[in-house]
């Protein structure tokens, strides 16, 4: 009986993230404590500003535990051990830990417990007066668990890493339970419109730039991140995010909530249109449009509010919805082309491609290319100057390459079962993406002055060994 | 390995759906299907060997007869290979020896369970085959390098267990990374025996090239070799810049054609009509990117994504050098050309057409006057040929992404100067054709439509005639279908409109002017009085371009559909006469002549196709007119209406039948294209759309007050401010007062005495601030603002600005919520057309001024004005107005408002939010098929090479990359069935 139960729990995560955790579904303390050294459901992955560090939010998607975790792994050691199995494998040597997976654990060097069901996370710098904290940053997490905007403060000391989300948070340390003062949007009273964030927050976006002016958005408000809920489709606003407050707890607010959107809000991302103007483009699961909502700031930041702007259909697919990612594409240093606008569709499995009208400012979809069945997220690498979208194929487990100048898809690449989140790290050009289904994190080389055409745009290196479902 | 393991998991994912809690939702069911995201297409001829096995062979091997037998004899199957990006493989399909078979999807590994497919490189995103049968190539998106599979060895048997690390099996042709980049497009011209490959490398260093490979010579015996094409050279982007290209005049009607429908009502307000005369230019930016390819005359056409031009090759008998620039005015993704079709047919010149085809005289060039007086009189002495270009926009925000710009170009063939026929092989085909690019013309398909929608592409895409078609364009394939008539072999046989004895060609007085045998004669009547029967819109006997969206559905275009001339009116009609040629009447000659449509023309060149005939039980129709107000209905009884004091809508017309209401709405063009099924509005001084839930600061700007919204667009959102600032628009706060705490309670009564609250029926006009001047970011308030007299009477205007202090403090500290209204005006929306208007941001202006674009008509209009009242007990026809410039045209309707008297003559004023409302019914429905859900290929199952097409299938085939994968349809009647192979 144990067994059948514990293969209904393992067995329940091929179902895919569009679960939904009713109240009730969800008891916090009972039951036993995790694997704080092992990926457990993946759902979020985010580079430390340094670059040293990779964080993995774990989303307990079974219940099987009585809490998430948020675990920091070290990057340097993950790409150097990656590298090194790809280099083996060219001579021919072959070893379990390069080919199927290597233990988690010797590479996480600390971890936190926090509400079960988080849904994506961002890494943030911590600024105080406005200059960012050296070696410092916080982690940003809509945990639909409890509702809430979970924040993670990290300083780097070399190989040490404190993740700090209680008083007294000591380096490299695991299983500390995560407090409610570190959740934002929880407590009415903290709320200037006496607001609590409503359930299912999902996906959230936080502006990538800093501007000098101290007077210009999002710097005026002490960061900005919105954040927009599964069930609702309402978009919550936060201000004050990245604000050091030392060893408290964070002083993030919960500022405005913009209702009477559609339904199934999926993901969002950050629009600069260069006009000093704060924009997030948000997608949703039930209608064939991607909404462009402004951020209304004013002098007291918490009664900044969000307004909806923009309405732009999904035209090249007609009737077609499910948007599940999107990634906005500045143009790079050197390029004169317009902003590109990315985002990935279920149904029907697409990447479709958009711009920024130089001229209007409005976003318009143009194209769009056939994913593998069941897309996700997707990220956008910058490597050499030129930008390559990678895109995650839940049901398929693929991530697909491809290139938007030539406007191909280069490759398919093969990965665990369940890849959702994608990233880039820069500094050593590789992909990193969690397998939700397989509880791992892969390496995909993007070098291409390293890599060989049998390695260039492939898997080379696995964290974790795979442990989902019966394989 | 893989696909075992995924068909597995596909049951236990459904068996546990069952079992999951209560507190989850049903998860996601991914059907399981073979083709894995299929992207391009090839065919194949290959023959079953006695020993065994399979060979391949030229495709005219496959061809059949008009009766659909094989006409190669022996064992001779068509194939098609199409290749599937994500697994990185080639799936072989059997499409059968005939087009009555149905095909099926190979395995080719039968050592496995379920389908296997060929393994090739990764991301395999084009192929080609050689029409000769030796091999199909195949080009990745990620190597440099092609991969060459034997034709032998497509249907296998093959162990296709390599793990995906493993690198393709097949031989290859190795390109250079650094120098050639990855190939993109492939595509094979035969010429005889010799087949050349050409490939482009849209990434290559030194710029983009084409790289040509000799495929190998075609061993004696028809055996073949799986021997590598070799590289013959490149060919680089030579071609000086692309000329202007100018506008193909257009004929918006028999005596006025260059004039559009809509010219009259410009010179309703003093302006100047626009005469759609122009010509495309383009500036080189040196930038390029090589994209679909297609062949015709002797010449390949090159699309690119980066550039607004075309590439032109000559690469007939060998050669290899870019010789033209076409200029299209935005970049272009694929790219399609015609056959050659004469002008386009009409009932005025369908004999004349018919006598060029009998005589051979299509496409030479030559005058013809004294040889006929059929074609003298009807064609002008000459038998002009065409082929047409059709590019697909990739990014056009003016005229929609993935709409289709149409280029004419005009053909002439070599002829014998003795003889003065036109040179033809052996086969029967023009030995030599020239195309004019020199005389080509960029087609205006649209532009005496609607000038909603694009005048110089057809309109697929966002601006496309309705919502089936609002999605771009991804493939067009030109489909030929001239099946003969009973057992009559005539070829391009029109049918015939009118009785035989009126037909030129049966005449014996004019048989020796026209020098057209008895038995050529004969035969051409037989076949248009066997094409008339039957005549739907559903048949595509001609030529036709059938267009695939992103979406899936294929649309399809008229070009030369051979029935065109027996659609229409049988009688005489007033109807749809604007798109006559002159000296044609567009009707029949009768009863049974033609199909009895209503309008004259209802088939024309470079227009979508109608999925309906025109009948009458789908003419535009309207609802009956109801006013309104605050949603209260207010009587439009037309025994009171006559002497009503509410404004209603006057006649426009006489009462069809004693008793019967006169009309007071008309369609505003008798125009297909322009009418859709919506709800149309019409309110005083109404709101506004684009506004719900606008936040904006009101802020005191050196002595000005400014509205400023972060969420700028009032010239894109048309407020008006043209002529006397006390007709523009007003900026309505709807904001409820005090609820910022930012008054006392004594204030707060003085804020709710002076603007009221929110929720009033009508607001108060105290709210209203009027507009002086609009700028796209910000609204300048005029020194005038409204007050009343006292607590009963009305609000009027006057001098001096608004208090801004009493503003900022009653709603708010200056952050509100507004609306925009018309003054003085009938706001007119329709549901699905939105509020048409002609404002935009001033270019030249650093300040964006909102200016008028003249460059729009003045039927772009979402304002409607008022008629003065007449007298009292007046019936409506009493006054009917006639007078185009009194009433009110958009682009879809006509209709005009008299205002309502007190029944002595004194005029009522219109109020606030007074509504009219009427529903408009008419929806042209495009002939669409149902094609999967992403389309990435279209293709006719053909294969055309020195001037001939060889197969006589007659079908199309499309890839859906998502679930249907591989759909064949029939060419001549589409709809009769289709055959699925995923």
């Amino acid at each position: 009986m144990r067994r059948l139960l514990a293969r209904l729990r393992r067995s329940l995560a091929p179902l895919g993230l569009g679960l939904v955790a009713a109240a009730g579904c969800y008891n916090a303390g009972e039951g036993a404590d995790p694997n704080d050294r092992a990926p457990y459901f993946p759902v979020g992955l985010a580079i430390s500003p340094s670059g040293r560090w990779l964080f993995v939010a774990n989303s307990n998607f079974d219940l099987r535990y009585n809490a998430g975790t948020v675990q920091a792994y070290d990057l340097a050691g993950i790409a150097a051990r990656a590298r090194e199995c790809r280099d083996l494998r060219r001579k021919g040597v072959h070893s379990r830990e390069c080919d199927v997976g290597e233990a988690a654990s010797t590479f996480v060097r600390a971890g936190v417990r926090i509400g079960a069901f988080a849904a994506d996370m961002r890494a943030i710098e911590r600024r105080r007066e406005g200059v960012a904290v050296p070696d410092a940053g916080r982690l940003l997490l809509p945990v639909r668990g409890d509702a809430s905007l979970t924040t993670i403060d990290f300083d780097e000391a070399g190989d040490r890493i404190t993740l700090r989300c209680t008083p007294g948070a000591q380096p490299n340390t695991f299983g500390v339970r995560c407090s409610p003062d570190w959740r934002i949007g929880t407590d009415v009273n903290k709320s200037a419109r006496a607001l609590a964030l409503e359930g299912e927050p999902f996906g959230i976006a936080v502006p990538d730039w800093w501007p000098a002016d101290p007077a210009a958005e999002p710097r005026a408000s002490g960061g900005v991140a919105a954040l927009v809920h599964q069930s609702t489709g309402n978009t919550s606003l936060f201000v004050s995010v990245a604000v050091d407050n030392g060893s408290g707890p964070p002083t993030g607010r919960l500022a405005h909530v913009l209702g009477g959107l559609p339904r199934g809000g999926t993901s969002i991302a950050p629009l600069d249109l260069g006009d000093g103007i704060l924009r997030f483009l948000v997608t949703n699961r039930t209608q064939s449009n991607v909404l462009v909502v402004q951020y209304l700031p004013d002098k007291k930041a918490e009664r900044g509010a969000l307004v909806l702007a923009d309405s732009t259909p999904i035209v090249p697919q007609g009737a077609g919805f499910d948007t599940r990612g999107v990634v906005v594409d500045p143009p790079n240093a050197g390029e004169t082309r317009p902003t590109r606008v990315f985002i990935t569709n279920r149904t029907p499995a697409a990447l479709v491609v958009g711009q920024i009208d130089p001229a209007t400012k409005k976003l318009f979809f143009y194209d769009n290319m056939p994913l593998p069945v069941g897309p996700s997220r997707l990220t956008r690498a910058i490597i050499d100057g030129k930008t390559w979208i990678l895109a995650a194929s839940f049901d398929a487990r693929s991530v697909v390459v491809y290139d938007p100048d030539l406007r191909r898809i280069v490759n398919v690449i093969r990965t665990h079962r369940g890849p959702y989140a994608v990233t880039f790290d820069a500094a050593r050009k590789l992909g990193l993406v969690c397998n939700f289904t397989d509880s791992s994190i892969q390496v995909i080389e993007l070098d291409p002055a390293q890599a060989a055409e049998s390695d260039y745009q492939r898997v080379i290196y696995s964290v974790g060994v795979p442990s989902g479902p019966s394989r | 390995m893989r696909r075992r393991s995924f068909a597995l998991l596909g049951p236990l994912s459904l068996a546990i759906s069952a079992l999951a809690p209560a507190c989850t939702q049903t998860p996601v069911v991914v059907p399981l299907r073979s083709m894995e995201r299929p992207r391009d297409i090839a065919f194949v001829c290959l023959e079953a060997r006695k020993e065994g096995g399979w060979v391949g062979r030229s495709l005219e091997k496959c061809a059949i007869d008009n009766n659909a037998r094989p006409t190669g004899g022996g064992a001779f199957r068509l194939h098609t290979v199409v290749s599937q990006v994500s697994r990185g493989e080639l799936a072989v399909v059997d499409v059968g020896a005939t087009s009555s078979e149905s095909p099926t999807l190979l395995k080719v590994d039968p050592r496995i369970p379920g389908y296997s497919f060929l393994p090739t490189i990764a991301a395999p995103i084009a192929v080609a085959a050689d029409p000769a049968g030796t091999a199909v190539y195949v080009a990745s998106g990620r190597e440099p390098r092609i991969d060459v599979l034997p034709a032998g060895s497509l249907r296998g048997p093959i162990d296709t267990t390599a793990s995906s690390s493993d690198l393709s099996p097949w031989p290859h042709v190795d390109l250079d990374r650094s120098a050639d980049g990855v190939p993109a497009a492939l595509a094979v011209l035969r010429e005889g025996d010799a087949r050349r490959l050409y490939v482009t490398l849209p990434d290559a260093a030194g710029g983009p090239k084409i790289a040509v490979f000799a495929l190998p010579p075609i061993a004696p015996d028809g055996t073949t070799q799986p021997v590598l094409p070799g590289r013959v050279g490149d060919i680089p982007l030579t071609a000086g810049p692309a000329p202007a290209l100018p506008w193909k005049p257009v004929q918006c009607g028999p005596k006025t054609p260059t004039e559009t429908w809509w010219a009259k009502y410009d010179r309703c307000a003093g302006e100047t009509p626009a005469v759609p005369i122009g010509a495309v230019t383009v500036t080189d930016t040196g930038e390029s990117l090589l994209a679909g390819t297609a062949f015709a005359g002797g010449k390949l056409f090159v699309a690119d994504e980066r550039a607004p031009f075309l590439h032109v090759f000559d690469v007939q008998n060998n050669r290899g050098v870019e010789i033209r620039r076409i200029a299209i005015g935005s970049p272009t993704s694929r790219v399609a050309v015609s056959p050659v079709v004469p002008d386009e047919v009409t009932i005025a010149n369908s004999a004349a057409i018919d006598v060029c085809m009998a005589r051979g005289w299509l496409g030479d060039g030559l005058d013809h006057t004294a040889e006929s007086a059929t074609v003298a009189k009807q064609l002008g002495g000459r038998c002009r040929a065409h082929r047409y270009i059709y590019a697909v926009d990739l990014v056009n925000t003016k005229d929609g992404s993935g709409s289709i710009a149409v280029v004419d170009v005009p053909v002439t063939f070599a002829t014998d100067p003795a003889t003065r026929a036109i040179l033809l092989t052996k086969e029967g085909v023009p030995a030599e054709e020239r195309l004019d690019f020199d005389g080509a013309e960029l087609v205006q398909p649209m532009a005496c439509d609607s000038p909603t929608l694009p005048a110089r592409r057809l309109p697929v895409g966002p601006f496309a005639v309705n919502a089936a078609n609002a999605v771009p364009a991804r493939s067009v394939a030109f489909v030929t279908v001239d099946p003969p008539a009973n057992q009559l072999a005539v070829p391009a046989a029109r049918c015939r409109p009118f009785a035989a004895d009126q037909h030129p060609l049966a005449s014996p007085d004019l048989s020796a002017a026209d020098g057209v045998s008895g038995e050529e004669r004969a035969a051409r009547i037989a076949a248009g009085e066997y094409w008339r029967a039957g005549v739907d819109p559903r048949r595509l006997r001609g030529v036709f371009a059938w267009v695939a969206l992103e979406n899936g559905a294929i649309v399809v275009v008229d070009v030369d559909d051979y029935d065109s001339v027996c659609r229409g009116p049988e009688s005489a009609t007033a109807r749809g006469n604007l798109f006559l040629h002159p000296d044609e009447t567009g009707v029949g000659q009768g009863a049974g002549t033609l199909d009895n449509e209503y309008y004259p023309r209802v088939v024309r060149r470079h227009h979508p196709r109608s999925l309906r005939a025109f009948t009458a039980d789908i003419g535009p129709s309207t609802t009956a007119v109801t006013l309104s107000r605050f949603g209260a209905s207010i009587s439009n009884d037309p025994d009171t209406e006559n002497g009503l004091e509410f404004p209603h809508f006057a006649a426009l017309g006489a009462e069809p039948a004693a008793g019967e209401r006169p009309p007071v709405v008309l369609p505003a063009p008798d125009n297909p294209y322009s009418l859709v099924s919506e709800t149309w509005s019409a309110t005083y001084e109404g709101a506004l759309p684009g506004f719900a839930g606008a936040f904006g600061s009101l802020a005191d700007v050196g002595g000005t007050i400014v509205l400023r919204d972060p969420s700028p667009g009032f010239c894109r959102k048309g407020v008006d401010t043209v002529g006397d600032v006390v007709v523009h628009d007003v900026v309505q706060l709807i904001d409820p007062i005090c609820q910022f705490d930012t008054c006392t309670p004594a204030q707060a009564a003085g804020c709710l005495a002076k603007f009221g609250k929110e929720d009033a029926l009508p607001l108060a006009k105290e709210r209203s601030l009027l507009v002086e001047r609009a700028f796209d970011d910000r609204l300048v308030i005029a020194p005038k603002h409204f007050e009343r007299a006292s607590a009963t009477a009305d609000a009027t205007l006057q001098e001096g600005p608004p208090n801004l202090e009493d503003i900022k403090r009653c709603f708010g500290n200056g952050v509100v919520r507004y609306a925009i209204r018309t003054t003085g005006s009938w706001l007119v929306l329709g549901s699905s057309t939105g509020y048409l208007h002609r404002w935009m941001t001033d270019p030249a202006s650093s300040e964006k001024a909102c200016v008028i674009d003249k460059s729009k008509p003045r039927i772009i209009n979402g304002r409607a004005g008022q008629l003065p009242p007449f007298a009292a007990k007046a019936p409506l026809t009493s006054k009917i107005v006639t007078e185009a410039c009194e009433r009110f045209v958009n682009t879809s309707w006509q209709f005009a408002i008299r205002g309502g008297h007190d029944g002595k003559g004194n005029p009522t004023p219109s109020r606030q939010d007074m509504r009219f409302v009427f529903g408009a019914r008419f929806t042209w429905q495009p002939l669409s098929l149902a094609a999967g859900s992403l389309n990435t290929a279209l293709v006719p199952v053909a294969a055309t090479w020195d001037g001939k097409e060889r197969l006589n299938w007659n079908m199309v085939a499309a890839v859906d990359a998502i679930d249907r994968g591989l759909i064949l349809f029939p060419a001549l009647f589409p709809f009769s069935f289709s055959r699925i192979v995923n």
